[in-house]
């Protein structure tokens, strides 16, 4: 049976409930919107082209960012901050027009304007101590709270990788004074 | 990751791949098939970077590539997931 055909077995039984007078209207309705029976599953495409746009735009603005504005560290921080708060408020702005999985995708965004944001500020106020994994300590404390609040699975996700990559760099990766990891 | 790269230019078992991979993100959207669907765009999108590794990776601007590939993915699923909350919302009046 493949997917397609058994969403249309669920729903047939949701109905069938729903004749019995087992739930009413509403809950029919919230419980079939979750078995999308249509010719094309266009939920799922959309989850993965976001899934995968927004990791390739978030690596493709850190390269040309990189090469193209010659900012200060100052103006680096700064330039963060306002377009990873652009993208939480684009993210609610989209979430209330009923679009979720753009949302997602957007603040995924977010959090990896978070992370830069951590790690620019790191370096403006370094102590010396080339103690890099705490910077993604830190970004955990901060993405986690908001995976929650936010309801949104991406950052969870997010959150797993950025606990092992601190992982990794307390327990493997040794460091040279400037701090930047190399492999030995 | 390289063991994508075709050896010696075989143009066809590149296109081969490539059709496959759009097959599968096809046959996942057709039969609801979400891991079918994410398999595909994976081994898609692994595909697109190595042609940009094989062919143009010294004249092409990586950020210019990774920001217009990433903006044309990010419409495509705006789109559909709006076609996708369209639907939904016909379903139910």
């Amino acid at each position: 049976m493949n997917p397609r055909r058994l969403k249309n077995v669920l729903r047939a039984e949701i109905d069938t409930l729903r004749r019995e007078g087992v739930f009413d209207g509403d809950l029919h309705q919230k419980l079939i919107a979750n078995y999308p029976a249509d010719r094309w599953d266009f939920s799922s495409l959309g989850r993965w082209f976001l899934f995968f746009g927004a990791i390739a735009v978030a690596a493709g603005l850190t390269i040309l960012g990189t090469r193209i504005f010659e900012l200060t560290l100052q103006n680096l921080a700064i330039a963060l901050g306002v377009a990873t708060g652009t993208c939480f408020l684009g993210a609610s702005t989209l979430a209330r027009r009923g679009l979720v999985m753009t949302s997602r995708s957007i603040e995924l965004l977010g959090a990896f304007g978070i992370i830069g944001l951590t790690f620019t500020l790191g370096i403006i106020y370094s102590s010396g101590s080339s103690n890099w994994p705490m910077l993604l300590l830190i970004d955990l404390l901060v993405l986690l709270p908001l995976a929650y609040v936010r309801r949104n699975a991406l950052l969870l996700v997010l959150c797993v990788i950025v606990f092992f990559t601190w992982f990794g760099g307390v327990t493997g990766y040794p460091t040279r004074p400037s701090g930047i990891a190399f492999p030995v | 990751m390289w063991f994508l790269t075709i050896p010696y230019g075989n143009r066809l078992a590149v296109l081969a791949f490539s059709a496959a991979g759009v097959a599968q993100l096809i046959l996942g959207g057709r039969f609801h098939g979400g891991r079918f669907t994410g398999f595909g765009i994976v081994f898609l999108s692994i595909n697109i970077y190595t042609r940009l590794f094989e062919s143009f990776w010294d004249e092409a601007s990586k950020g210019t590539f990774l920001v217009a590939s990433g903006a044309v993915a990010l419409t495509a699923g705006y789109l559909f997931e709006k076609r996708a909350r369209t639907l939904r919302l016909e379903g139910r009046s």
